[in-house]
């Protein structure tokens, strides 16, 4: 597992230690943890999840040595404190940059309009991430966004059926997938981006 | 602090940005600490998605959809990658359906060149010799299949009604470990009999709301699997209804397993019968 750049050196075993006693439940907890904080950030329309993510983990690292000692409870919950105290501060800087934010919203509605990812360059990464998948949930995938609107409901319903699985558990089987295919294309879009 | 339930109605004002902060920092607490909370949020965040791209939200519903999920050119990436998975799927099921019209255009212009170069028509022709029986072998294996699917359906349909239709047959069937003394249940078949209803007597302590049955008669290869099946009301048996035209002379048996929420198996009992005419 990578130190995340941002955390002062020492500091990271620490935090590992305090999420858990167990280093390889602790390295699980970790990346979890990361992934979860910048969703938040996400649904609080955040500019830069990830880089704020990072400033968590930053502000963390700096008390953790004293945290291990006085907090109670699970640690998991600090962390979201100082996220929301960060999601608070960047409300704050939007709302005293109006102006500004609304140039860079209509800059960023013209580039979705010029499209920085051509369709054709979208659906090459996506062929390419399709064959990194097992066809076996190729398939699942396939079949599951096969149908549209009220067809859909029967439909999913029989492939849970057939699986032997409640449609919630084929929902979030789904949309792992669909999430690790999203990733895929995403970096092979970059990496098209980059030679060009 | 409100008790910590979630609905799924609660979940999709939570994703569209239309909860109170109070709300908002309860369900982002459970995200953080309870997986099958996060689980939630991202198969709810993923039906209000696809209601996105059917144009199934209304007006206020959608703005609020593209302030939060298309605020960022990064976002609006993600919404057009996630569209295409969807569309890919579509497509490749819609060419699916076109696809047996564009193969009978092929053989028309497989023929038609035939006609203009007489040489190669008897190499071809032993060639299509060979092609058609694999054809009629693999007709005969599709068949089969057909007809299993047929069968599969036709269960599911029948463990999915709860009504008692006329003609219903019940055998009560208790496990093997419990019956060591008792000779085999037997089932004889009559020609009124139209559904076959394996009353499985459960046991165990641990009770699931959801099992899954393994049939298999002794001595085939194949089986078959049904799922979601339920227990009684007093959780005591676990009915299993079958069409009679599946169970010929022979020895069954039944492996019954609890199913996990998570989708994993529990416990399994084992039944057997036998069928006579």
């Amino acid at each position: 597992m990578a130190q995340d750049l941002a955390t002062p050196p020492g500091t990271f075993d620490e935090i590992l230690a305090w999420l858990n006693s167990d280093r390889d439940v602790a390295g699980q907890i970790y990346v979890q943890l990361r992934h979860d904080l910048a969703k938040i950030f996400t649904w609080n329309r955040c500019s830069d999840p990830e880089g704020l993510t990072d400033e968590v983990f930053d502000r963390v690292s700096r008390k953790v040595h004293q945290l291990r000692q006085t907090f109670s409870g699970d640690p998991r919950l600090f962390f979201y404190g100082v996220a929301r105290n960060l999601i608070k501060e960047e409300s704050k800087k939007i709302r005293a940059q109006v102006s500004l934010e609304q140039i860079d919203l209509a800059a960023a509605n013209e580039s979705a309009q010029n499209d920085n990812h051509p369709g054709m360059m979208r659906s090459d990464c996506l062929e390419l991430c399709l064959q990194k998948i097992s066809s076996d949930k190729r398939e699942l995938v396939l079949d599951y966004y096969a149908k549209e609107k009220q067809a859909k409901i029967d439909h999913r319903a029989e492939i849970a059926r057939r699986f032997g699985m409640s449609v919630e558990v084929l929902r979030v089987r789904i949309y792992r997938i669909r999430s690790k295919l999203e990733r895929c294309i995403e970096s092979c879009l970059d990496v098209k981006a980059d030679r060009e | 602090m409100k008790e910590e339930i979630v609905t799924d109605a609660s979940l999709r004002q939570f994703l569209l940005g239309k909860v109170d902060d109070e709300e908002r920092v309860r369900i982002e607490s459970l995200v953080i600490t309870n997986v099958v909370t996060k689980e939630r949020v991202c198969a709810a965040e993923e039906n209000l998605l696809e209601d996105y791209f059917e144009d199934a939200l209304s007006g206020l519903d959608r703005e609020k959809f593209r302030a939060q999920y298309a605020y960022t050119a990064q976002q609006q990436r993600r919404l057009e990658i996630t569209r295409d998975i969807r569309n890919w799927a579509i497509d490749v099921e819609k060419k699916k359906g076109k696809s047996s019209g564009t193969q009978t255009s092929s053989w028309s212009s497989v023929f038609g060149s035939f006609r203009l170069k007489p040489m190669v028509v008897m190499p071809i022709a032993a060639s299509v010799i060979a092609i058609v029986i694999v054809g009629l072998w693999l007709n005969r294996k599709i068949e089969l299949r057909n007809r299993r699917l047929a069968i599969e359906k036709e269960i599911v349909r029948l463990n999915v009604s709860t009504s008692n239709p006329e003609g219903i047959f019940s055998l009560t069937l208790r496990p093997v470990t419990l019956r060591s003394a008792e000779t085999q249940t037997e089932l004889v078949m009559r020609s009124d009999i139209q559904i076959v209803e394996l009353r499985l007597f459960w046991h165990l302590s641990d009770s699931y709301s959801i099992y899954q049955a393994v049939l298999k008669r002794t001595g085939d290869t194949q089986s078959f699997i049904i799922h979601n099946l339920h227990a009684e009301m007093d959780g005591k048996a676990i009915p299993l209804r079958l069409p009679p035209e599946i169970l010929t002379i022979g020895t069954y048996q039944v492996e019954l397993t609890g199913m996990m929420s998570d989708g994993q198996s529990g416990r399994t009992e084992e039944f057997q019968f036998s069928v006579t005419h």
